[in-house]
Protein backbone atom coordinates (compact mmCIF):
# COMPACT_ATOMS: atom_id res chain seq x y z
CA UNK A 1 0.00 0.00 0.00
CA UNK A 2 2.86 2.33 0.99
CA UNK A 3 4.37 1.75 -2.10
CA UNK A 4 2.03 2.54 -4.78
CA UNK A 5 1.42 5.72 -2.60
CA UNK A 6 4.97 6.88 -3.50
CA UNK A 7 4.43 5.48 -7.04
CA UNK A 8 1.22 7.67 -7.25
CA UNK A 9 3.16 10.72 -5.84
CA UNK A 10 5.47 10.12 -8.62
CA UNK A 11 3.29 9.38 -11.82
CA UNK A 12 1.51 12.95 -10.21
CA UNK A 13 5.13 14.57 -10.37
CA UNK A 14 5.92 13.93 -13.62
CA UNK A 15 2.30 14.67 -15.06
CA UNK A 16 2.54 18.35 -14.58
CA UNK A 17 3.70 20.37 -17.20
CA UNK A 18 6.05 23.32 -17.51
CA UNK A 19 7.12 25.82 -19.93
CA UNK A 20 9.94 27.57 -20.87
CA UNK A 21 10.32 30.59 -22.72
CA UNK A 22 13.34 32.14 -24.89
CA UNK A 23 11.95 35.70 -26.58
CA UNK A 24 13.83 38.05 -28.62
CA UNK A 25 11.33 41.37 -28.04
CA UNK A 26 11.67 44.61 -29.22
CA UNK A 27 10.97 45.78 -25.62
CA UNK A 28 14.51 44.69 -24.66
CA UNK A 29 15.44 48.45 -25.29
CA UNK A 30 13.04 49.82 -22.55
CA UNK A 31 15.94 48.00 -20.43
CA UNK A 32 18.92 49.91 -22.23
CA UNK A 33 17.12 52.97 -21.94
CA UNK A 34 16.59 52.89 -18.38
CA UNK A 35 20.52 52.32 -18.30
CA UNK A 36 21.38 55.46 -20.36
CA UNK A 37 18.79 57.49 -18.02
CA UNK A 38 20.80 56.02 -14.91
CA UNK A 39 23.98 56.60 -16.90
CA UNK A 40 23.12 60.32 -17.66
CA UNK A 41 22.07 60.91 -13.79
CA UNK A 42 25.37 60.33 -12.35
CA UNK A 43 27.50 61.16 -14.86
CA UNK A 44 25.97 64.73 -14.62
CA UNK A 45 28.08 65.48 -11.78
CA UNK A 46 30.43 63.24 -12.43
CA UNK A 47 30.07 60.99 -9.42
CA UNK A 48 33.31 58.73 -8.79
CA UNK A 49 34.46 59.03 -11.73
CA UNK A 50 38.27 59.14 -9.90
CA UNK A 51 38.23 55.75 -9.20
CA UNK A 52 37.69 54.97 -13.50
CA UNK A 53 40.46 57.76 -14.16
CA UNK A 54 43.20 56.40 -12.25
CA UNK A 55 42.30 53.08 -14.48
CA UNK A 56 44.50 53.26 -17.73
CA UNK A 57 41.69 53.22 -19.88
CA UNK A 58 40.68 56.24 -18.87
CA UNK A 59 43.36 57.95 -17.78
CA UNK A 60 43.74 60.53 -20.52
CA UNK A 61 39.96 61.22 -21.04
CA UNK A 62 36.24 59.53 -20.78
CA UNK A 63 35.89 58.68 -24.19
CA UNK A 64 35.37 55.65 -23.85
CA UNK A 65 32.11 56.22 -21.59
CA UNK A 66 30.63 58.82 -23.98
CA UNK A 67 31.27 56.53 -26.82
CA UNK A 68 29.72 53.71 -25.26
CA UNK A 69 26.44 55.61 -25.15
CA UNK A 70 26.50 56.97 -28.49
CA UNK A 71 26.81 52.97 -29.43
CA UNK A 72 24.03 52.09 -27.55
CA UNK A 73 21.30 55.35 -28.83
CA UNK A 74 22.40 54.34 -32.39
CA UNK A 75 20.95 50.85 -32.22
CA UNK A 76 18.01 52.17 -29.74
CA UNK B 1 19.39 9.01 -31.64
CA UNK B 2 19.20 11.84 -33.81
CA UNK B 3 21.44 13.55 -33.32
CA UNK B 4 25.02 12.67 -35.47
CA UNK B 5 28.02 14.46 -33.30
CA UNK B 6 28.47 16.55 -30.29
CA UNK B 7 28.77 20.11 -29.76
CA UNK B 8 31.28 20.93 -26.80
CA UNK B 9 30.77 24.21 -24.88
CA UNK B 10 32.84 25.86 -22.35
CA UNK B 11 31.35 27.87 -19.83
CA UNK B 12 33.46 30.71 -18.24
CA UNK B 13 31.77 31.87 -15.28
CA UNK B 14 33.46 35.02 -14.15
CA UNK B 15 33.06 37.26 -10.99
CA UNK B 16 31.39 36.81 -7.57
CA UNK B 17 27.72 37.08 -9.54
CA UNK B 18 29.28 34.72 -12.68
CA UNK B 19 30.36 31.96 -9.98
CA UNK B 20 27.97 31.63 -7.81
CA UNK B 21 24.85 31.27 -10.86
CA UNK B 22 27.56 29.01 -12.14
CA UNK B 23 28.16 26.67 -9.71
CA UNK B 24 24.29 26.35 -9.26
CA UNK B 25 24.00 25.66 -12.80
CA UNK B 26 26.64 22.92 -12.30
CA UNK B 27 24.58 21.38 -8.98
CA UNK B 28 20.98 21.41 -11.26
CA UNK B 29 23.37 20.01 -14.13
CA UNK B 30 24.77 17.23 -11.91
CA UNK B 31 21.29 16.55 -10.57
CA UNK B 32 19.34 16.19 -14.30
CA UNK B 33 22.46 13.57 -15.85
CA UNK B 34 22.42 11.75 -12.76
CA UNK B 35 25.92 12.61 -11.83
CA UNK B 36 27.24 12.71 -7.90
CA UNK B 37 28.69 15.95 -6.88
CA UNK B 38 32.01 14.36 -6.96
CA UNK B 39 31.44 13.81 -10.86
CA UNK B 40 31.02 9.71 -10.79
CA UNK B 41 27.92 8.56 -12.28
CA UNK B 42 25.24 6.96 -10.37
CA UNK B 43 24.15 3.88 -10.53
CA UNK B 44 20.55 4.34 -11.48
CA UNK B 45 22.09 7.09 -15.02
CA UNK B 46 24.33 4.92 -16.64
CA UNK B 47 21.73 3.87 -19.51
CA UNK B 48 21.00 7.70 -19.74
CA UNK B 49 20.83 8.72 -23.82
CA UNK B 50 21.27 12.24 -22.58
CA UNK B 51 24.29 14.39 -23.88
CA UNK B 52 26.43 14.70 -21.15
CA UNK B 53 29.59 15.43 -22.94
CA UNK B 54 28.21 19.37 -24.20
CA UNK B 55 29.29 20.56 -21.04
CA UNK B 56 31.35 17.79 -18.99
CA UNK B 57 33.77 15.69 -20.38
CA UNK B 58 35.15 12.23 -18.59
CA UNK B 59 38.61 12.04 -17.03
CA UNK B 60 40.86 8.98 -17.49
CA UNK B 61 39.81 7.51 -14.07
CA UNK B 62 35.89 8.01 -15.64
CA UNK B 63 34.69 11.50 -13.53
CA UNK B 64 32.76 13.71 -15.24
CA UNK B 65 34.46 16.85 -15.20
CA UNK B 66 32.54 20.32 -16.23
CA UNK B 67 33.71 22.36 -18.99
CA UNK B 68 34.01 25.28 -16.65
CA UNK B 69 36.59 27.89 -15.92
CA UNK B 70 35.94 29.68 -12.57
CA UNK B 71 37.45 33.21 -12.96
CA UNK B 72 37.46 35.83 -10.39
CA UNK B 73 39.75 38.76 -8.62
CA UNK B 74 39.00 37.60 -5.12
CA UNK B 75 38.85 34.56 -3.41
CA UNK B 76 35.07 34.44 -1.27
CA UNK B 77 32.89 32.78 -4.00
CA UNK B 78 35.70 30.59 -5.38
CA UNK B 79 36.31 29.18 -2.03
CA UNK B 80 33.27 28.71 -1.51
CA UNK B 81 32.38 26.31 -4.09
CA UNK B 82 36.27 24.85 -2.75
CA UNK B 83 34.69 23.81 0.29
CA UNK B 84 31.33 22.60 -1.11
CA UNK B 85 30.17 19.28 -1.66
CA UNK B 86 31.35 19.94 -5.43
CA UNK B 87 34.81 20.36 -4.47
CA UNK B 88 35.78 17.33 -6.40
CA UNK B 89 33.82 18.11 -9.18
CA UNK B 90 35.80 20.71 -10.96
CA UNK B 91 38.80 20.59 -12.69
CA UNK B 92 41.58 22.53 -10.12
CA UNK B 93 43.84 24.07 -13.31
CA UNK B 94 40.26 25.77 -14.15
CA UNK B 95 40.39 27.78 -11.66
CA UNK B 96 41.78 31.41 -11.29
CA UNK B 97 41.65 33.72 -7.96
CA UNK B 98 44.09 36.95 -8.67
CA UNK B 99 47.11 36.46 -6.57
CA UNK B 100 46.32 40.09 -4.77
CA UNK B 101 43.09 38.92 -3.99
CA UNK B 102 41.31 42.18 -3.69
CA UNK B 103 38.74 42.19 -6.34
CA UNK B 104 38.33 44.75 -8.40
CA UNK B 105 36.16 46.98 -6.33
CA UNK B 106 33.24 47.53 -8.30
CA UNK B 107 34.74 49.14 -10.53
CA UNK B 108 34.37 48.09 -14.56
CA UNK B 109 37.78 49.75 -15.27
CA UNK B 110 39.68 48.09 -12.79
CA UNK B 111 38.47 44.64 -13.98
CA UNK B 112 39.00 45.30 -17.56
CA UNK B 113 42.68 46.11 -16.54
CA UNK B 114 43.25 43.36 -14.47
CA UNK B 115 41.83 41.03 -17.35
CA UNK B 116 44.59 42.65 -19.36
CA UNK B 117 47.37 41.85 -16.85
CA UNK B 118 46.30 38.51 -16.28
CA UNK B 119 45.51 38.14 -20.10
CA UNK B 120 48.45 35.11 -20.38
CA UNK B 121 47.46 33.48 -17.93
CA UNK B 122 43.53 33.17 -18.65
CA UNK B 123 44.20 33.12 -22.56
CA UNK B 124 45.97 30.01 -21.67
CA UNK B 125 43.67 28.33 -19.53
CA UNK B 126 41.00 29.06 -22.53
CA UNK B 127 43.17 27.52 -25.33
CA UNK B 128 43.93 24.43 -22.96
CA UNK B 129 40.16 23.71 -21.83
CA UNK B 130 39.64 24.42 -26.35
CA UNK B 131 41.99 22.09 -27.23
CA UNK B 132 40.77 19.55 -24.62
CA UNK B 133 37.12 19.93 -26.44
CA UNK B 134 36.82 18.20 -30.22
CA UNK B 135 34.90 20.28 -32.17
CA UNK B 136 34.44 23.01 -30.04
CA UNK B 137 31.17 24.77 -30.69
CA UNK B 138 31.41 27.49 -28.51
CA UNK B 139 31.54 29.73 -25.14
CA UNK B 140 29.40 30.46 -22.56
CA UNK B 141 29.60 32.92 -20.02
CA UNK B 142 28.12 33.78 -16.47
CA UNK B 143 28.82 37.20 -15.33
CA UNK B 144 27.21 39.83 -13.98
CA UNK B 145 26.82 43.39 -16.25
CA UNK B 146 26.82 45.89 -12.94
CA UNK B 147 30.11 45.23 -10.53
CA UNK B 148 33.97 44.75 -11.11
CA UNK B 149 35.04 41.90 -11.70
CA UNK B 150 32.10 39.66 -14.11
CA UNK B 151 31.35 43.34 -16.06
CA UNK B 152 35.03 44.62 -16.40
CA UNK B 153 36.97 41.42 -16.12
CA UNK B 154 34.24 39.54 -18.54
CA UNK B 155 34.26 42.32 -20.85
CA UNK B 156 37.89 41.73 -21.68
CA UNK B 157 37.27 38.13 -22.24
CA UNK B 158 34.57 38.37 -24.11
CA UNK B 159 36.65 40.94 -26.28
CA UNK B 160 39.16 38.13 -26.60
CA UNK B 161 37.39 35.03 -27.17
CA UNK B 162 36.44 37.02 -30.30
CA UNK B 163 39.44 37.56 -31.53
CA UNK B 164 40.96 34.54 -30.59
CA UNK B 165 37.85 32.42 -32.07
CA UNK B 166 35.94 34.65 -34.57
CA UNK B 167 34.09 31.26 -35.56
CA UNK B 168 33.22 30.14 -32.36
CA UNK B 169 29.78 31.07 -31.00
CA UNK B 170 29.28 33.19 -27.75
CA UNK B 171 26.67 33.18 -25.71
CA UNK B 172 26.13 34.82 -22.32
CA UNK B 173 24.09 34.92 -19.31
CA UNK B 174 24.43 38.16 -17.92
CA UNK B 175 22.51 39.47 -14.76
CA UNK B 176 21.45 42.90 -14.76
CA UNK B 177 20.71 44.97 -12.18
CA UNK B 178 17.99 45.78 -9.77
CA UNK B 179 17.59 49.41 -10.46
CA UNK B 180 14.48 49.52 -7.41
CA UNK B 181 16.63 48.81 -4.93
CA UNK B 182 18.45 52.13 -3.83
CA UNK B 183 20.95 50.43 -1.24
CA UNK B 184 22.86 49.02 -4.26
CA UNK B 185 25.92 50.33 -5.34
CA UNK B 186 25.93 53.79 -7.27
CA UNK B 187 28.20 53.47 -9.95
CA UNK B 188 26.28 50.25 -11.61
CA UNK B 189 24.98 52.21 -14.72
CA UNK B 190 28.79 53.00 -15.17
CA UNK B 191 29.28 49.70 -15.35
CA UNK B 192 26.53 48.47 -16.82
CA UNK B 193 26.63 50.74 -19.42
CA UNK B 194 30.05 49.49 -20.62
CA UNK B 195 29.29 46.05 -20.23
CA UNK B 196 26.72 46.20 -22.75
CA UNK B 197 28.44 47.91 -25.54
CA UNK B 198 30.85 44.55 -25.59
CA UNK B 199 27.64 42.44 -25.26
CA UNK B 200 26.52 44.19 -28.25
CA UNK B 201 29.89 44.31 -30.15
CA UNK B 202 31.20 40.54 -28.82
CA UNK B 203 28.46 38.11 -28.17
CA UNK B 204 26.28 36.37 -30.47
CA UNK B 205 23.58 35.71 -28.06
CA UNK B 206 22.42 37.37 -24.20
CA UNK B 207 20.36 36.19 -22.34
CA UNK B 208 19.20 38.92 -20.38
CA UNK B 209 18.59 37.61 -16.52
CA UNK B 210 17.51 40.93 -15.02
CA UNK B 211 17.29 41.29 -11.47
CA UNK B 212 14.26 44.06 -11.18
CA UNK B 213 11.97 41.57 -12.44
CA UNK B 214 13.22 38.68 -10.72
CA UNK B 215 13.14 40.64 -7.26
CA UNK B 216 9.61 41.40 -8.34
CA UNK B 217 8.66 37.75 -8.90
CA UNK B 218 10.34 36.32 -6.27
CA UNK B 219 8.17 37.95 -3.78
CA UNK B 220 4.51 38.42 -5.81
CA UNK B 221 4.23 35.35 -7.40
CA UNK B 222 7.08 32.62 -4.85
CA UNK B 223 5.52 34.92 -1.63
CA UNK B 224 9.26 35.24 0.02
CA UNK B 225 9.61 38.42 1.84
CA UNK B 226 12.60 39.31 1.37
CA UNK B 227 14.25 37.48 -1.39
CA UNK B 228 18.22 36.70 -0.57
CA UNK B 229 21.14 36.57 -2.99
CA UNK B 230 20.37 32.50 -2.95
CA UNK B 231 16.67 32.59 -3.83
CA UNK B 232 17.61 34.75 -6.82
CA UNK B 233 20.43 32.27 -7.83
CA UNK B 234 18.24 29.82 -7.63
CA UNK B 235 15.37 31.15 -9.81
CA UNK B 236 18.73 31.96 -12.74
CA UNK B 237 19.85 28.46 -12.06
CA UNK B 238 16.59 27.24 -13.40
CA UNK B 239 16.25 29.00 -15.91
CA UNK B 240 19.63 28.31 -16.96
CA UNK B 241 19.10 24.55 -17.25
CA UNK B 242 15.86 24.70 -18.80
CA UNK B 243 17.36 27.02 -21.82
CA UNK B 244 19.56 24.34 -22.45
CA UNK B 245 17.76 20.96 -22.23
CA UNK B 246 17.68 20.96 -26.24
CA UNK B 247 21.81 21.22 -26.08
CA UNK B 248 21.92 18.57 -23.93
CA UNK B 249 18.93 16.01 -24.93
CA UNK B 250 18.58 14.60 -28.59
CA UNK B 251 15.78 16.14 -30.48
CA UNK B 252 15.13 16.92 -34.40
CA UNK B 253 15.45 20.79 -33.47
CA UNK B 254 18.19 22.89 -31.92
CA UNK B 255 20.82 20.51 -30.62
CA UNK B 256 23.26 22.72 -30.63
CA UNK B 257 23.73 26.37 -29.77
CA UNK B 258 24.07 27.27 -33.53
CA UNK B 259 20.91 26.00 -34.55
CA UNK B 260 19.06 27.70 -31.03
CA UNK B 261 21.10 31.21 -31.97
CA UNK B 262 19.56 31.03 -35.54
CA UNK B 263 15.56 30.02 -35.00
CA UNK B 264 15.23 33.27 -32.35
CA UNK B 265 18.39 35.51 -33.77
CA UNK B 266 17.34 36.53 -37.47
CA UNK B 267 19.08 39.40 -37.42
CA UNK B 268 22.74 39.78 -35.90
CA UNK B 269 22.11 42.41 -33.81
CA UNK B 270 19.22 41.85 -32.27
CA UNK B 271 20.35 39.44 -29.98
CA UNK B 272 19.23 40.28 -26.20
CA UNK B 273 16.81 37.46 -25.20
CA UNK B 274 14.33 37.55 -22.76
CA UNK B 275 12.90 34.47 -20.67
CA UNK B 276 9.87 33.23 -18.96
CA UNK B 277 9.16 30.19 -16.61
CA UNK B 278 6.21 28.05 -15.72
CA UNK B 279 5.54 27.50 -12.48
CA UNK B 280 8.55 28.72 -10.46
CA UNK B 281 9.32 26.43 -7.70
CA UNK B 282 12.46 27.01 -5.64
CA UNK B 283 14.83 24.21 -4.39
CA UNK B 284 14.96 23.54 -0.71
CA UNK B 285 12.43 26.78 -0.40
CA UNK B 286 8.79 25.68 0.22
CA UNK B 287 5.97 27.72 -1.46
CA UNK B 288 2.42 27.21 -2.59
CA UNK B 289 3.42 28.47 -5.92
CA UNK B 290 3.16 25.13 -7.51
CA UNK B 291 -0.49 24.56 -5.91
CA UNK B 292 -2.00 27.23 -6.94
CA UNK B 293 -1.08 26.67 -10.82
CA UNK B 294 -3.98 23.34 -10.73
CA UNK B 295 -4.33 23.32 -14.71
CA UNK B 296 -1.22 22.29 -16.88
CA UNK B 297 -2.36 21.62 -20.58
CA UNK B 298 0.00 22.69 -22.75
CA UNK B 299 -2.44 25.83 -23.70
CA UNK B 300 -2.83 27.14 -20.09
CA UNK B 301 0.93 26.38 -19.88
CA UNK B 302 1.91 28.79 -23.36
CA UNK B 303 -0.77 31.19 -22.41
CA UNK B 304 0.72 31.86 -19.02
CA UNK B 305 4.38 32.14 -20.77
CA UNK B 306 2.61 34.93 -22.77
CA UNK B 307 1.74 36.48 -19.39
CA UNK B 308 4.16 39.39 -18.00
CA UNK B 309 4.12 38.27 -14.75
CA UNK B 310 5.69 35.40 -15.80
CA UNK B 311 8.11 37.08 -18.16
CA UNK B 312 11.50 37.71 -16.28
CA UNK B 313 12.45 40.98 -18.24
CA UNK B 314 11.07 44.56 -16.52
CA UNK B 315 10.00 46.15 -19.58
CA UNK B 316 6.64 45.85 -20.57
CA UNK B 317 5.59 43.23 -23.75
CA UNK B 318 2.44 45.89 -24.56
CA UNK B 319 4.95 47.97 -26.77
CA UNK B 320 6.67 46.86 -29.63
CA UNK B 321 6.51 43.10 -30.67
CA UNK B 322 8.24 39.47 -30.54
CA UNK B 323 11.04 38.59 -33.03
CA UNK B 324 11.12 35.05 -32.04
CA UNK B 325 9.19 32.96 -29.61
CA UNK B 326 10.89 29.57 -28.27
CA UNK B 327 8.91 27.75 -26.05
CA UNK B 328 10.22 24.52 -24.23
CA UNK B 329 7.38 22.45 -23.23
CA UNK B 330 8.30 19.79 -20.22
CA UNK B 331 6.35 16.74 -19.24
CA UNK B 332 4.19 14.27 -21.05
CA UNK B 333 2.57 16.11 -23.56
CA UNK B 334 0.34 14.78 -26.72
CA UNK B 335 1.65 16.60 -29.79
CA UNK B 336 -1.81 17.69 -31.20
CA UNK B 337 -2.08 19.63 -27.69
CA UNK B 338 0.33 21.41 -29.42
CA UNK B 339 -1.11 22.49 -32.49
CA UNK B 340 -3.98 23.68 -30.90
CA UNK B 341 -2.42 25.47 -28.61
CA UNK B 342 -0.67 27.13 -31.13
CA UNK B 343 -4.19 27.55 -33.16
CA UNK B 344 -5.78 28.96 -29.74
CA UNK B 345 -2.90 31.87 -29.03
CA UNK B 346 -3.48 32.93 -33.08
CA UNK B 347 -6.86 33.31 -33.10
CA UNK B 348 -6.95 35.22 -29.76
CA UNK B 349 -3.75 37.33 -30.89
CA UNK B 350 -2.29 36.87 -27.55
CA UNK B 351 1.44 37.19 -29.45
CA UNK B 352 2.35 40.09 -31.26
CA UNK B 353 5.06 39.70 -34.12
CA UNK B 354 7.21 41.79 -36.50
CA UNK B 355 5.24 42.37 -39.31
CA UNK B 356 8.51 41.14 -41.68
CA UNK B 357 9.92 37.80 -41.46
CA UNK B 358 8.70 34.34 -40.70
CA UNK B 359 7.73 35.10 -37.40
CA UNK B 360 6.03 32.18 -35.11
CA UNK B 361 6.31 30.42 -31.90
CA UNK B 362 8.44 27.59 -32.06
CA UNK B 363 7.90 24.76 -29.55
CA UNK B 364 10.13 22.27 -28.64
CA UNK B 365 8.36 19.22 -26.51
CA UNK B 366 10.36 17.42 -23.58
CA UNK B 367 9.60 14.95 -21.11
CA UNK B 368 10.62 14.93 -17.55
CA UNK B 369 13.59 13.11 -16.46
CA UNK B 370 13.84 10.03 -14.76
CA UNK B 371 16.58 11.45 -12.44
CA UNK B 372 14.83 14.72 -10.99
CA UNK B 373 11.25 15.80 -10.61
CA UNK B 374 11.98 19.56 -11.64
CA UNK B 375 14.07 17.96 -14.85
CA UNK B 376 13.30 17.23 -18.04
CA UNK B 377 14.33 14.82 -20.95
CA UNK B 378 14.24 16.46 -24.46
CA UNK B 379 12.28 15.17 -27.93
CA UNK B 380 11.63 17.99 -29.84
CA UNK B 381 8.96 18.26 -32.31
CA UNK B 382 9.10 21.83 -34.45
CA UNK B 383 6.00 23.96 -35.27
CA UNK B 384 6.39 27.31 -37.06
CA UNK B 385 2.92 28.97 -37.15
CA UNK B 386 2.20 31.72 -39.27
CA UNK B 387 1.85 35.18 -37.68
Amino acid sequence: VHNSHVADAATHVNRQVSGMMLANHTCIAQIFQRTVNQYDKIRKRNAFIDNYRKEPMFADNLDEFDMSVARKCHQC
Amino acid sequence: MYVSSTAPNIFDQVGQCGNQIGSEFWKQLCREHGISPNGILEDFATHGDDRKDVFFYQADDDHYVPRALLLDLEPRVVNSIQTSAHRQLFNQENVFVSPEGGGAGNNWASGYSQGERFHDILMDMVDREADNSDSLEGFVLSHSIAGGTGSGMGSYILEKLNDHFPKKLIQTYSVFPNWDNQSDVVVQPYNSLLTIKRLTLNADSVVVLDNTALAKIAVDRLKIVNPTVSHMNSIVSTVMAASTTTLRYPGYMNNDLVGLVASLIPTPRCHFLMTGYTPLVLNDVPNTATTTVRKTSVLDVMRRLTQTKNIMVSASTRRGCYISILNIIQGDVDPTQVHKALQRLRERRLVNFIPWGPAGIQVALSRKSPYVETSHKVCIYGYLSGA
